[in-house]
Parts: C-alpha cells; sequence; structure tokens
C-alpha cells in the first residue's frame, strides 16, 4: 500500500539520517531538519505566540538535537524524543522570561470567575461553524500564558495529563484544571470574535 | 562585492553608483569577517536601515542606491565596519536615499544616523545606538546590552529587550515598550505620548517622564514594583492594587494627581513624572 | 443533575465520557449541551494546529551556520582567525559629534543649570541663554538655520520641536519658581533642558556631516 511504502521508506530514511547524523553528516542533518521542522516550529510559536522567539527557540531546539544525537538509543520513537527535547528548550526559555506558569493551589474546582458564563439570551450556544484556524489561533494567543501552556501541550501537541505533569512539575490535578479553564476561557474569546463580528455586519 | 578579511589593515571599497549607467536601482553588497564584539556603524541621512543579528562572524552591509546621485562607501578597520552614504549637491531626498540592510554577529554593537529612517534593530546582544530625527525606530529582542535611542519627531519601540541600560529620548515622538526590562530604564519625551506593557522586571530603575501627553503603563498583578506617579498640572490615575509604601513620598498624594505604592515586595522602582499630562497605572 | 453539578464533573466528561446521570443531563440542558459540544470541537480543531505552520528557511540556514561553528558538522571553510582589537565603548551620544556642536550645547546647559540654580524666588538672569518663552532666542534662530538647507518637513519639524521644547522649559520653570522646594519641579526642568540639549545636538550633528 503506498501509504505504508511511503512510511517504510520515511522510517528508513530517518533511521540512516540518525545514524549519519551521529557522524557529522551535514546532508543528514538537513534530512531531520525536514522532516520535523513544521512540528517544533509550530509548538515554539503556539507557546510563545511570537514569530521571532519562536524561530530561535527551533534554531536551539534542533542545535540541542545535534549535540545530543549520538545518545540517542532508540529507546522511544525519534520524533517523541525530539519534540520532547523541544518542549524542555521553549519551557526553559519561559521560566527564564519569569512568565508565571501553573498556579500550584488550582484545584479541579472551577473558581467563581472562571465558572461557563451564562449568557441568558444568547441565540446559538453551539461555536460549530465558527472555528476556523485563524479563529482559533488568535484566541490562542490571546489566552494567559499558563493557561496557552497547558492547552498547547494537551490540546494541540497531544501530551498526556501525567506528562504535562512531569514536564510542568505540577500536579495531575492542576494540569485538568488548568486544561479546562483553557477551553473555557477560549470558548468565551471565539464567541466574543464571533459577536463582534456579526455586529459589524 | 566582497571585501577580503584583512586584520589591522583598512580597506576602503567605494561603489559609485554613477558607474552605473541608468539611474535605476543599483545593490551593493559589502561582507566583512570580524572578531568578536564587532563596531558596526551606518551614516544615511536618507532612507531605512534594517540591521539583524545572526549566527556567524560575518558583517554583511547591502546598500540599495536609487539615483546617481548619491554613493556609498564602506571599509573595515581591524574590528570595526562602517558604511556612508555620500549625497551630491542638489540631490532630493528621494534621489539621495539608499536602503540598508545589514547582518551583523549577533555580539555587534550597532550605531546608524540619519534623518528619516525607518531603523529597525532585532536579535541583538551588543548596544544599540539609533540616532534621527523623524525616523521611525524599532528595536526587537535585543539582551543584555545598552539600548540608546534619540529622535526628534519620530515614533519609537522596543519589544523583547532585557539586560541593559536602556535611554530613549524624543522631543515629539510617541515611545511604545512592550517586555522591557533592564538595571535602568529612562524615557523622556517632552510631547510624545509613552506606554509601558510589562512586568518591570525585577530590581530596576524605571523613569518614564514627559512635558504633556500621556504615560501609559499596564502591567500584570505579578508585576514587583515599588511605584510613584506624579502629574503636576495634570491627572495621574491607577486601578493597579498598590499598598503603601513605608517609604514617604517628598509630595503629597493628591486625588487625582499623584499615587505611590509597592506590589509583590516591590522589586523595581518605577517613577512616571508629567508635567501636565495624563498619566494611567492599568492591571493587564 | 443540576447544571453547577454538571459543570463540575466536566472535565471529566470530556477525557472519559458521561455517565448515565450526565447523559441524561445532556439531553435535557440545552445549554449544557452546547457548552460541552463547544469545548469537544475546541480540543478537535487543535490537533489540527500541530505541524502546520512552516519556519521561513533562514531559520534552516542559521542552524546550519551555528553547527558548523561548534563543530557539530564539517565545516565548509576554516574559521578565520578573529582580529585582535581593543574593546568598543560606545560613543557618547550626547556630547560627541563635534567640537562646536559640543561647546554650544555646554553653553546652553551651563546656562541652564545657572538658571535652574538660581530659580526659586530669585529674579532670572538677565543674560539666561534660555529665554523664558516660546519664542525662539538667538541660539534657536542659529540652530533653525543649522538645519535650514535639508529638506523642508525636516526644518519644519525641528521648528514645531523646538517650540515645544521651550515651552516645556517655560512651564518648568514657571513651576519651579512656584514651588521652590520641590524636587519633582527641579528635575522636570532639569529634563526639559536636556530635551534641548539633545535637541541642539542632533541638529549640529548634521551640519557638521
Amino acid at each position: 500500500m503506498p501509504q505504508v511504502k511511503k512510511t517504510e521508506v520515511a522510517q528508513l530514511s530517518e533511521a540512516e539520517a540518525i545514524e549519519r547524523a551521529k557522524r557529522g553528516d551535514p546532508d543528514a542533518f538537513e534530512v531531520l531538519y525536514a522532516l520535523h521542522k513544521r512540528r517544533v516550529y509550530s509548538l515554539c510559536l503556539r507557546m510563545t505566540s511570537n514569530v521571532a522567539e519562536a524561530e530561535d527557540l527551533t534554531q536551539e531546539a534542533f542545535l540541542q538535537l545535534y549535540r545530543k544525537i549520538a545518545t540517542f538509543r532508540g529507546e522511544s520513537a525519534f520524533s517523541t524524543w525530539l519534540h520532547r527535547m523541544a518542549v524542555n528548550v521553549v519551557l526553559m526559555k519561559l521560566r527564564k522570561k519569569g512568565l508565571p506558569e501553573v498556579s500550584l493551589e488550582e484545584t479541579l474546582e472551577p473558581q467563581q470567575e472562571d465558572a461557563p458564563r451564562k449568557d441568558i439570551g444568547a441565540r446559538d450556544l453551539v461555536l460549530a461553524g465558527s472555528i476556523d484556524r485563524v479563529n482559533l489561533e488568535r484566541a490562542i494567543e490571546s489566552l494567559p500564558h499558563g493557561y496557552r501552556v497547558i492547552f498547547v501541550l494537551h490540546d494541540v501537541e497531544g501530551y498526556e495529563h501525567n506528562e504535562i505533569a512531569e514536564m510542568m512539575g505540577c500536579s495531575i490535578g492542576n494540569s485538568k484544571s488548568q486544561l479546562h479553564k483553557a477551553r473555557l476561557k477560549l470558548r468565551e474569546l471565539l464567541r466574543m470574535s464571533r459577536a463582534e463580528k456579526a455586529s459589524s455586519r | 562585492m566582497a571585501s577580503t578579511p584583512a586584520s589591522k589593515t583598512v580597506l576602503l571599497a567605494l561603489a559609485f553608483a554613477a558607474t552605473v549607467a541608468l539611474a535605476a536601482e543599483s545593490k551593493k553588497e559589502f561582507k566583512y569577517t570580524v572578531g568578536s564584539k564587532p563596531l558596526v556603524t551606518i551614516v544615511n541621512e536618507y532612507g531605512p536601515v534594517t540591521v539583524k543579528g545572526v549566527p556567524g562572524h560575518q558583517v554583511t552591509i547591502t546598500a540599495t542606491t536609487h539615483s546617481d546621485k548619491v554613493d556609498v562607501d564602506s571599509s573595515q578597520a581591524g574590528n570595526r565596519t562602517e558604511a556612508r552614504t555620500h549625497m551630491q549637491d542638489g540631490a532630493s531626498p528621494d534621489e539621495a536615499r539608499v536602503d540598508y540592510e545589514v547582518s551583523v554577529p549577533m555580539d555587534a554593537s550597532v550605531s546608524v544616523r540619519g534623518s528619516t529612517g525607518p531603523y529597525s534593530a532585532e536579535r541583538l546582544r551588543g548596544d544599540v545606538i539609533l540616532e534621527g530625527d523623524l525616523a521611525k525606530v524599532e528595536v526587537r529582542d535585543v539582551s543584555d546590552a545598552h539600548v540608546h535611542v534619540h529622535t526628534v519627531d519620530g515614533p519609537i519601540s522596543l519589544t523583547n529587550v532585557s539586560g541593559g541600560h536602556v535611554e530613549i529620548t524624543s522631543v515629539g515622538g510617541d515611545v511604545e515598550l512592550l517586555n522591557v526590562t533592564g538595571p535602568k530604564v529612562t524615557v523622556n519625551t517632552t510631547n510624545g505620548n509613552i506606554r509601558y506593557t510589562g512586568d518591570f522586571g525585577s530590581n530596576g530603575d524605571y523613569s518614564l517622564t514627559n512635558n504633556f501627553g500621556n504615560i501609559d503603563v499596564s502591567l500584570p498583578a505579578s508585576a514587583s514594583v515599588d511605584l510613584t506617579a506624579r502629574s503636576m498640572k495634570g491627572s495621574a490615575f491607577s486601578d493597579f492594587p498598590l499598598e503603601q509604601s513605608k517609604r514617604r513620598t517628598t509630595f503629597p498624594l493628591t486625588a487625582g494627581k499623584a499615587f505611590a505604592g509597592t506590589a509583590n515586595s516591590g522589586a523595581s522602582s518605577v517613577r512616571l513624572r508629567s508635567l501636565s499630562g495624563t498619566i494611567r497605572v492599568t492591571k493587564r | 443533575m443540576k447544571c453547577a453539578e454538571f459543570h463540575k464533573a466536566l472535565p471529566e466528561v470530556l477525557e472519559n465520557g458521561a455517565t448515565a446521570a450526565e447523559a441524561e443531563h445532556l439531553r435535557s440542558c440545552r445549554e449544557c449541551s452546547g457548552l460541552t459540544q463547544d469545548l469537544t470541537l475546541i480540543a478537535e480543531q487543535a490537533r489540527r494546529l500541530a505541524a502546520s505552520d512552516e519556519p521561513p528557511p533562514q531559520v534552516w540556514q542559521r542552524i546550519r551556520a551555528a553547527a558548523e561553528m561548534e563543530g557539530l558538522i564539517e565545516s565548509a571553510r576554516p574559521a578565520a582567525d578573529p582580529p585582535l582589537v581593543p574593546a568598543w565603548v560606545p560613543p557618547a551620544p550626547t556630547w560627541a559629534s563635534s567640537t562646536l556642536a559640543a561647546a554650544f550645547v555646554l553653553v546652553l546647559v551651563f546656562s541652564g543649570a545657572l538658571l535652574y540654580r538660581n530659580l526659586g524666588g530669585h529674579a532670572t538672569p538677565a543674560n539666561a541663554v534660555v529665554a523664558d518663552s516660546p519664542a525662539m532666542d538667538a541660539n534657536d534662530q542659529k540652530v533653525l538655520a543649522s538645519v535650514a538647507d535639508r529638506e523642508p518637513e525636516v526644518r519644519a519639524r525641528y521648528e514645531r520641536n523646538l517650540r515645544n521644547v521651550n515651552a516645556y522649559i517655560r512651564d518648568a520653570k514657571h513651576n519651579v519658581e512656584t514651588n521652590p522646594d520641590d524636587e519633582d519641579a527641579r528635575d522636570s526642568l532639569r529634563q526639559a533642558y536636556e530635551q534641548k540639549a539633545m535637541l541642539y545636538e542632533m541638529a549640529m550633528s548634521h551640519a557638521m556631516q
């Protein structure tokens, strides 16, 4: 099946590229970059909402990869290994900037101000049809920093709460709580955006 | 046109646009290999100058002229490189305009002087000095280095600047600071509006002053500041929660004209003063 | 089940599915049903953002250059020995342009400083360089003359800003006269003179170029 063949070729190429990269082969470096650049860059961009920073962090993530590639033994998938490295690079940068991460006092109990708003008289309760990529990206950029990090790691990048908790140094409950709040906030932002568009017509 | 790298020798590379038969766009490129912490100076009366920090040890200056009434000369002396625009007599601003794109090592110190700009500098870890009469100036992603910007009337914006002294002076230009922190940050205008968005870092000394115009500060609840604000003849408002400072102010805290206090241990000192403008401090 | 109870359970519903009671509530409550649909949709749409952006070409160029510099990959050329250079100290932007400009500005600031010290109930010295009104004095005229041959927009902006700075000085002086012991008033006057000094210096530095 073409899909399988493509995958096999990609895997072979990646495996070959990894071995060659361990020996300092520049072409191998470029292959690994080409294979994984979008995922790493997108992660950096979503987490920082800043193109220049995302470029710098992407650069740093790949440089770290090249520095450490000799230590890769195949215990996990290469993409998982690289991606985790990229997440750590971004989190370190955010910590250096002193940006607040997850509040350690949060629990699963939604606070009063975070409870879903009751829009009395709101006509359409469902956002379906209102979420396109641009709207969602803008809304994510507007999220408070702590919410954005958790949301990107879980809903965009697919990390589980136990993995996020380990990376962020918080509890699983904390991670779940922040994610829920992030989603509620996004809903609010998307609805506001939709309402603004409707009123400007 | 690439120059031969040489240490301790002066290389003069003269590029006369007059050699080009037509008065069309003409691009000249100068490349220099430099050591660590080089100095790069661009003097350009009319036209944009864009400076970007890149990895490596090379300075690349690309100058685009738009007429044969202007020429560019560039030279290297050791670790100093310079490019300078020379206008012929009678050249109009459009004819005298040269567009510079400059890439420098990230640890380079950069100095740009001219009149109309605009000027931009980004991704640098060396000192940045930008001066232009009316130039719009943008500085972005500079860390651990001093930033000095002076305009008569050109608007100035700094984004993601940290770790060094920041000195911004404009008579009439508006100044916008976004995520700018450092041990000492000073902004002084006559009637330019000043806007600061950020948390004032920690252990810094910040002073934003003008004669009239607005001073708007927007900071997060987590900001650690010891803040005093006073407009002698204008007004001063805040919706940011401040605790009364243990230190007494030298001026009366007249409601609507002055306020003072600390937040979160008051690590950074923030001084907002206007003679007759409006000061507003808001919580982000 | 009431809505408040459902909201509390919602994170688990989204992750692990609804219990019978929760499903019943979803069937009967339009608001909670809409909320659940929205949050599910947001999570689904978010997944599509992974790997959705392409970095610009220069990112790879920078990575490659940095990797070469670190010796991680083979370099195309040997690194040049950096020349021996003295440390570069940024020139003081206000004072270093020319002897004439520096002297001019020093006269201004010295006179302003005399004025600044003398204010506090004393009469303004008759020989103060800076006039205490927005009218242009002789030095202002010299500065404007130095930019006279520049383009009209530049000349006009210099003139306008010079007037504004003079107004600043006038207002600040008045403030000091009214509040002689006020530290902020004195500081404001100092700032106003610094503004003027900067403007003079920028005009003169162009004239000397």
